[in-house]
C-alpha cells in the first residue's frame, strides 16, 4: 500500500472511533456512527469507562464544541467562524469523521467555485450520447451527501460568490434538490448535514445573504484564551505532524515552542505579555497554525541541517517568514520589536542574534 | 424523627425549594411556623397582610444609632422564607423568625474586634474600619449556598435542576418531603467534612485571614451561636404546647437542628455567654427591593445571578411541561428584546434557539434546558455566535428589572424619614411625572430647595434634572425638573447605608469619593485634580460645609504636590466659580481663596515652562484654559477686589506679557495672548496692529501666521460684528498691505474666515457695509471714485445695438 502524506481524520483516528463506538451506548441519531455525546468526547478528549484514551482534537471551550455538535443533531446546518488559524476546518473534518465516518465529502470555497461544485453536473461525453440521464449526472459532495445521509463540509463559504452561496438555500431548508432536467429530485437521507467554515476576517468579500444565514447557528471559534494552552496546541500538533512526517527530529523543545508562541501572541495583542510595552502589529494573522509550521519546519531543518535539536537558528527564519508578510510595514515591526523585546529579554540573546543575522543577509 | 417538629432545610431564594416547600407545609398542617430570619422582624410581620406589601422586599434591620450598621434579609416571591410567611398567614398559623437576634450579632461582632487590636482607635475609624471589613468577608461559599455546591459536584451548573433532578429521583411516597430528608442527609455528611477539615487545619484558616480580619475565623463559632439559639426557640415553641412546628431554615443548619433534646447543656452553655452581651437596639423597617439588588449578599448568604428566569420558573408550576413552557416563554422574549433592538428575532429564530437548547440539554445528560443551554442557544441562534447582544438579554431577562412596594404608613428608614419631612417642609411633592421648578436662590425657601435637590443628586438619587438655561439670568436662578420615580426608593436605601439624613449621608459620599481619589494618586494612577473641583463644586451648591473642608483640605495637598501645570489651569476657574457664588449662597470664601492663592502661584511659576515647545494640540488644549483662565481672574477681580482679586488678576497680565515676549510661542497661544492683553488694556491698538502684521508678513510660516490669526479672532465671527476696535484693527492692517502682499496674504485670512459658518460670514459682510467710518475710508478705494461717467456713457448706444438691436421703435 501507498502510504499516503496526509491521512483523513477518519483514518487517522480509526483506533479511536472504534473504541468509542464499542463503548457508546447513548442514543444515536439516524446514520450517525456515534452519539452526540461521544463525538463530543472524541472532540474533547477524554478517559473512556474501558480505560482507553482519546486525545484531545481541539484544545478550547468544550461549551462551543457542544453547542456545534448540538446543532448538527438538530436539523440546522453549523458555521463554524474564526479568524484564520483558530482549527475551523480541523473541527469541522473532525466532526465530519465522527459523525458520519467519512470527512471526504468537501466543497472548497474559492472566488471561482461553480454551483455544479454545490449542485450537480454533466459528463458532457454522456449527455451528448444518451442524453439528460441519471448516468450523464456527476454529483456534488453535497449531493452524494444528500443520498448516503452524511455530513458535508464547506470550507470557506464566504469566498464563495454569492448567487452560488444561495444555492445552498433550498438543499438546507427543504433538504431536497430537484434535478429539473431529469425531473426528478434528490431527498436527503436522515442524517445529512453541512459543516460550513468562514473566515471573520474577509467576512466582508461575499456575505452571507440573510435567508441562508437564518439557516446556520453559528459558533465563533476564538483564538487560544491564554499562553499555556496555546503552547499545548503547538507542541501536541507538531509531534502529532513530525510523526506523520517522519521527521528526523527528536520531540519538540516545549521551551522553543513557548518562545514562539509568546512571540505571536504578543505581536498579535499589540502589547507585551506583562502588560508594560505597547508594539506595533504586524498585517499578517500569526495565527495559532502558522506558529504549528514555524515550529515544524523549525525541527525539519535541524534534523536534516542542524545538530537535531531544536535551536533559535532554526526557528528564527520561520518566525521572520512569517512575522514579514508586507517587505516595508512588517519589517519595521519586526525590527523595532527585536530590538525592544528581543534584545533584552534574558535567555533571548541566541534568538535576537539569529533573528539579525537573517535581516542582515537579505 | 421529632414527633413535635419537623425540619426543613432549604435553598435561600430557591424557587425548586420554595415549590416543594409550600407542597410540604400544605400536608404536615403545621401549627406553628419557625423561619430562620431576625426576631426584630417579627414585629413587621403583621404588615404581611396588607396588599401594598409586595415582593421583592427586604427586611431592613439597622442600629438607630448608627445607620450604617444595617443588615438587609431581601424576599422574593420564589423565596421559600417568603413562601412560608404568606403560608402562615393565609392559614392564620403563629410564625416567628428565631435566628439570633441582629442587635446581638452585632454587639457581638463588635466585641470580637475590640478585643482584637482596633480597641484603641477612636471610634470614627473603628466605625469605618469594620464597615471596609463587612464588604471584605468572605464566609466559604459552602455555608453560603451549599446547594449550589453540591449541584456543581453532582454536575449541574444550575442548582435549580439540581433540586428538580432530586425532587423526581427521590420515590417516597411523600415525595417533596422526601426531598428534605435527602437534603439533611446530604448535610449532614458535608458538615461532618467540614468539621474534621477545620479542626485540623484551624492554624492555616488563621494565617489566612489574619491580615484581613475577616469574620469567618470567629464565624464558625458565631455559626455555633446561632445554632443554639435556634435550637432553644424550638425547645421553647414546643414548651408552648404546640405539637407541629414547621421550622424553615438554610439547607446548611437542617441536620444541626433535628434533634434538639440532645444538645441542652451546651445550648445552655452557649446562652449563658450571649446573655453578657448586651444586644444594640436594633430598628426594623420593610424597604422595596429589586431583582438586581438580590445579586447581593445579604442576611440570607450569597446573591443569586438569575432572579428573573428563578422567577419564570416559579410562575411556571414544576412539571416538565410547564418547565419546558418557561423555556419556550423565555425564548419568546429573547426574540423580542433582541427585535426592540433592531437585531433579528424572528419566531423561526424562537423555535430553532428552542430546539437547540433541548438537544443541547440532552448532550449534557440533562432532562430540560437550563439557562446556561439557552444562553448558548441565543448566542449561537440569534446573535450569530456574538456575545455582545447577549449582555442586553442576561440585563432583562437573567437579572429582570421587577422592583418592589412597600405599604404607606410601614415604618421607613431613618433617611426616608429624613427625606420625606424635608420635602414636606419644603412644600415638595414626591410625585412622578415631570414638573419644572424655577427658584430664586435668594428666597429662604428656595436656597433650601436648591441644596436638598443637589444633595440627592450626590447621593445619585435624580430625583431633580437641573436644567442648564440658555442666555444665563444671573446666578442667582436655577431651573428644575422634578420626577419622582418609584425605584429610586432602593437606591435612597442603599444610600441609607451612609447616614440618617440626607446631608449626612451626601457628606459621606463626598468623604468617600475623596478617600478615595486620595488612595487611588498615591498608588501611582493619575488622578485629575478637575474631579475634586467639580466635586467641591457639587458641595457648594449643595451647602456641605463639612465635605467642602474635607475636599479644600485635600486640594491643598494634592495641589502641592501636582507637577502639571496643565491640571493646576484645569482646577482653577471651577474655584473661581464657587467663589462667585459663595456670596449668593452665603458660604464663606476664605478657605477657597486660599486654595486659590496656592493654585494660581503655582500657575504662574510654571506656566512658561508649560508653554514651551507645544504641539498644536496641545496649543489647543492650553487656549481653551486660558479663555476659562482669564475670565475667572478677571470677574473675582470685581467681586473679591480685597482678597484675592487684585494681586493675581495684575500677576496674571504680567505673565502673559512675558509671555507675549517671546519669540518661540506656538502661533495660537501668542494670537490669543495678544487679543487678550489688547482686551485689558495691556496693549496698545498700534502694538497689536504690529504684532499682527509681524505675524502675518511674508517672511514667516504660513502655518504659524494662520494659527495666530486664529487664536486672535478666537471667539468666532460673533467677535469681529460686535468688536469695532477689534474690526478697525484688521480693516486697518487689511487697508495698508501693499497690493502683492495682499494677495499673498489672502490665503491665510480665507482660511481663518472659512472656520466662521456662512451666517457669520454674511453678517461680518453687513457689518462692514454698514458701519460708516469703514465706509468713509474704503471711499478711497472704491471703484466709485475713479469711475469716469464720460466714458462709461460712450459704451451705451453699442450696448443698446447690442441687446435691443437695430429697432428705433422699442
Amino acid at each position: 500500500m501507498v502510504e499516503t502524506l496526509r491521512q483523513h481524520a477518519e483514518q487517522q483516528w480509526q483506533e479511536e472511533l472504534a473504541e468509542l463506538k464499542k463503548t457508546d451506548t447513548r442514543q444515536r441519531p439516524t446514520n450517525w456512527i456515534l452519539s452526540p455525546w461521544a463525538v463530543t468526547q472524541f472532540i474533547i478528549g477524554g478517559v473512556l469507562d474501558n480505560g482507553f484514551t482519546i486525545s484531545p482534537k481541539y484544545i478550547g471551550n468544550q461549551r462551543l464544541i457542544e453547542i456545534a455538535v448540538a446543532t448538527l443533531a438538530t436539523d440546522r446546518a453549523l458555521l463554524l467562524l474564526g479568524v484564520p488559524g483558530t482549527a475551523k476546518s480541523r473541527v469541522s473534518e473532525h466532526l465530519a469523521a465522527a459523525i458520519s465516518g467519512d470527512s471526504k465529502l468537501l466543497v472548497q470555497g474559492t472566488a471561482g467555485t461553480a454551483e455544479e461544485a454545490i449542485r450537480y453536473g454533466w459528463n458532457y461525453a454522456r449527455l451528448l450520447s444518451e442524453g439528460p440521464s441519471a448516468n450523464a449526472l456527476v454529483p456534488s459532495p453535497v449531493l452524494i451527501a444528500m443520498q448516503e445521509g452524511k455530513m458535508a463540509r464547506v470550507e470557506e463559504l464566504t469566498r464563495i460568490p454569492s448567487d452560488v452561496q444561495d444555492a445552498l438555500i433550498t438543499i438546507l431548508s427543504e433538504k431536497a434538490l430537484p434535478i429539473p432536467e431529469l425531473n426528478h429530485e434528490v431527498q436527503a437521507v436522515k442524517g445529512f448535514n453541512l459543516v460550513a467554515t468562514a473566515n471573520s476576517r474577509d467576512r466582508g468579500v461575499n456575505e452571507l445573504s440573510s435567508a441562508l444565514k437564518r439557516r446556520f447557528n453559528t459558533v465563533i471559534l476564538p483564538l487560544p484564551a491564554s499562553l499555556d494552552e496555546e503552547v499545548d496546541i503547538v507542541s501536541r500538533r507538531v509531534s502529532e505532524m513530525g510523526r506523520a512526517l517522519e521527521l528526523p527530529a527528536p520531540s519538540p523543545a516545549v521551551e522553543e515552542i513557548r518562545r514562539v508562541v509568546t512571540i505571536f501572541r504578543e505581536l498579535r495583542a499589540g502589547l507585551t505579555l506583562d502588560g508594560k510595552t505597547r508594539l506595533k502589529s504586524p498585517s499578517g494573522t500569526l495565527s495559532t497554525a502558522e506558529a504549528i509550521s514555524v515550529v515544524t519546519s523549525g525541527l525539519s531543518l535541524s534534523g536534516h541541517f542542524g545538530d537535531g535539536s531544536l535551536r533559535a537558528t532554526d526557528i528564527a527564519s520561520g518566525i521572520v517568514g512569517t512575522v514579514i508578510k508586507d517587505p516595508v510595514h512588517d519589517r519595521i515591526v519586526w525590527q523595532e520589536y527585536l530590538e525592544t523585546v528581543v534584545k533584552s529579554r534574558t535567555g533571548w540573546k541566541d534568538l535576537y542574534r539569529a533573528s539579525k543575522d537573517i535581516l542582515a543577509s537579505e | 424523627m421529632n414527633s413535635f417538629y419537623r425540619v426543613f432545610g432549604i435553598r435561600h431564594h430557591g424557587p425548586g425549594s420554595a415549590r416543594s416547600l409550600v407542597g410540604v407545609l400544605r400536608d404536615y398542617q403545621p401549627d406553628f411556623i419557625l423561619i430562620e430570619g431576625p426576631p426584630e422582624g417579627d414585629q413587621l410581620l403583621s404588615w404581611l397582610t396588607d396588599p401594598g406589601l409586595q415582593p421583592p422586599v427586604a427586611l431592613l434591620l439597622y442600629n438607630p444609632k448608627r445607620p450604617r450598621q444595617s443588615v438587609f434579609y431581601p424576599f422574593a416571591p420564589f423565596s421559600p422564607e417568603w413562601q412560608a410567611l404568606r403560608f402562615s398567614q393565609e392559614n392564620q398559623i403563629p410564625v416567628h423568625f428565631f435566628d439570633l437576634s441582629v442587635g446581638l450579632g452585632m454587639a457581638l461582632e463588635e466585641s470580637i474586634i475590640n478585643s482584637e487590636s482596633l480597641g484603641e482607635f477612636p471610634d470614627e475609624i473603628h466605625e469605618n474600619a469594620k464597615l471596609v471589613e463587612r464588604v471584605e468577608v468572605n464566609i466559604p461559599d459552602l455555608i453560603l449556598d451549599p446547594i449550589s455546591w453540591a449541584a456543581e459536584i453532582a454536575g449541574y451548573p444550575d442548582p435549580e435542576h439540581w433540586w428538580e433532578n432530586l425532587v423526581e429521583q427521590t420515590h417516597s411516597e411523600e415525595r417533596e418531603s422526601g426531598v428534605f430528608e435527602a437534603i439533611e442527609a446530604l448535610m449532614g455528611a458535608l458538615r461532618a467534612e467540614e468539621n474534621t477539615s477545620v479542626s485540623s487545619d484551624d492554624d492555616r484558616f488563621i494565617s489566612k485571614s489574619a491580615d484581613k480580619r475577616v469574620r469567618f475565623l470567629p464565624a464558625t463559632s458565631y455559626e455555633t451561636q446561632r445554632e443554639a439559639v435556634m435550637r432553644t426557640e424550638i425547645r421553647n415553641v414546643i414548651n408552648r404546647g404546640y405539637g407541629r412546628v414547621a421550622v424553615v431554615c438554610g439547607a446548611w443548619h437542617a441536620p444541626a437542628l433535628t434533634n434538639v433534646d440532645r444538645s441542652v447543656d451546651i445550648d445552655l452553655e452557649i446562652l449563658k455567654a450571649l446573655n453578657s452581651i448586651k444586644p444594640y437596639k436594633i430598628e426594623a423597617a420593610w424597604v422595596p427591593w429589586d431583582f438586581e439588588r438580590l445579586g447581593w449578599q445579604s442576611g440570607y448568604g450569597a446573591g443569586i445571578e438569575s432572579p428573573a428566569w428563578y422567577d419564570l420558573l416559579w410562575q411556571n408550576g414544576s412539571t416538565r411541561d410547564d418547565q419546558r413552557h418557561a423555556v419556550i416563554k423565555w425564548m419568546a422574549n429573547a426574540a423580542l428584546i433582541l427585535r426592540e433592538q433592531g437585531l433579528e428575532g424572528s419566531p423561526s429564530h424562537t423555535i430553532e434557539a428552542v430546539r437547540l437548547s433541548e438537544v443541547l440539554a440532552t448532550l449534557r445528560g440533562r432532562s430540560i434546558p437550563g439557562l446556561k443551554e439557552m444562553m448558548d442557544a441565543v448566542q449561537s441562534v440569534f446573535c450569530l455566535g456574538d456575545d455582545l447582544p447577549l449582555n442586553l438579554v442576561q440585563r432583562k431577562l437573567v437579572v429582570g428589572e421587577k422592583t418592589g412596594t412597600v405599604p404607606e404608613g410601614a415604618p421607613l428608614t431613618p433617611l426616608q424619614k429624613d427625606l420625606q419631612a424635608a420635602a414636606k417642609s419644603l412644600r415638595l411633592q414626591l410625585k412622578s411625572g415631570p414638573s419644572p421648578l424655577a427658584l430664586d436662590l435668594r428666597k429662604e425657601n428656595d436656597l433650601r430647595r436648591s441644596h436638598l435637590l443637589h444633595r440627592l443628586a450626590i447621593l445619585d438619587i435624580p430625583w431633580g434634572a437641573f436644567q442648564v438655561r440658555h442666555g444665563a439670568l444671573g446666578t442667582f436662578h436655577e431651573d428644575w425638573v422634578l420626577d419622582w420615580k418609584p425605584e429610586f426608593v432602593v437606591r435612597v436605601i442603599a444610600a441609607s447605608l451612609l447616614g440618617n439624613s440626607v446631608a449626612s449621608a451626601a457628606s459621606e459620599q463626598i468623604d468617600r469619593k475623596t478617600r478615595a481619589w486620595v488612595n487611588a494618586s498615591e498608588t501611582a494612577s493619575v488622578q485629575r485634580l478637575s474631579d475634586l473641583t467639580s466635586w467641591l463644586n457639587d458641595c457648594m451648591l449643595a451647602d456641605l460645609p463639612d465635605a467642602i473642608r474635607t475636599i479644600l483640605n485635600t486640594l491643598t495637598g494634592a495641589a502641592a504636590q501636582i507637577a502639571d501645570v496643565v491640571q493646576l489651569m484645569e482646577a482653577l476657574p471651577p474655584l473661581a466659580g464657587i467663589l462667585r457664588y459663595g456670596s449668593v449662597r452665603k458660604f464663606h470664601s476664605d478657605l477657597i481663596v486660599e486654595v486659590i492663592n496656592g493654585i494660581a502661584e503655582r500657575i504662574f511659576v510654571g506656566i512658561q515652562t508649560a508653554c514651551t515647545g507645544l504641539g498644536d494640540d496641545a496649543a489647543v488644549e492650553i487656549c481653551g484654559l486660558f479663555n476659562e483662565l482669564h475670565p475667572a481672574l478677571s470677574v473675582n477681580r470685581d467681586v473679591f477686589l480685597d482678597v484675592v482679586g487684585r494681586d493675581h488678576y495684575t500677576s496674571w497680565l504680567d505673565t502673559l506679557l512675558l509671555l507675549h515676549s517671546r519669540k518661540d510661542l506656538h502661533g495660537l497661544l501668542a494670537g490669543r495672548v495678544t487679543r487678550i492683553l489688547l482686551d485689558a488694556g495691556k496693549l496698545g491698538t498700534d502694538a497689536a496692529q504690529d504684532d499682527l502684521t509681524l505675524a502675518l508678513s511674508l517672511a514667516s510660516d504660513h502655518l504659524r501666521g494662520s494659527a495666530w490669526l486664529e487664536g486672535f479672532l478666537s471667539g468666532g465671527g460673533e467677535v469681529l460684528i460686535h468688536d469695532i476696535k477689534l474690526m478697525s484693527i484688521l480693516d486697518d492692517w487689511l487697508v495698508n498691505l501693499s497690493a502683492d502682499a495682499f494677495n499673498q496674504t489672502l490665503p491665510l485670512l480665507r482660511r481663518t474666515f472659512s472656520t466662521f459658518t456662512p451666517p457669520e460670514r454674511q453678517r461680518i459682510g453687513e457689518a462692514v457695509q454698514q458701519s460708516g467710518s469703514l465706509q468713509a475710508r474704503h471711499s478711497n478705494f472704491s471703484t466709485e471714485s475713479r469711475f469716469d461717467a464720460q466714458r462709461a456713457a460712450a459704451v451705451l448706444p453699442v450696448l443698446k445695438l447690442l441687446l435691443v438691436g437695430g429697432d428705433e421703435t422699442i
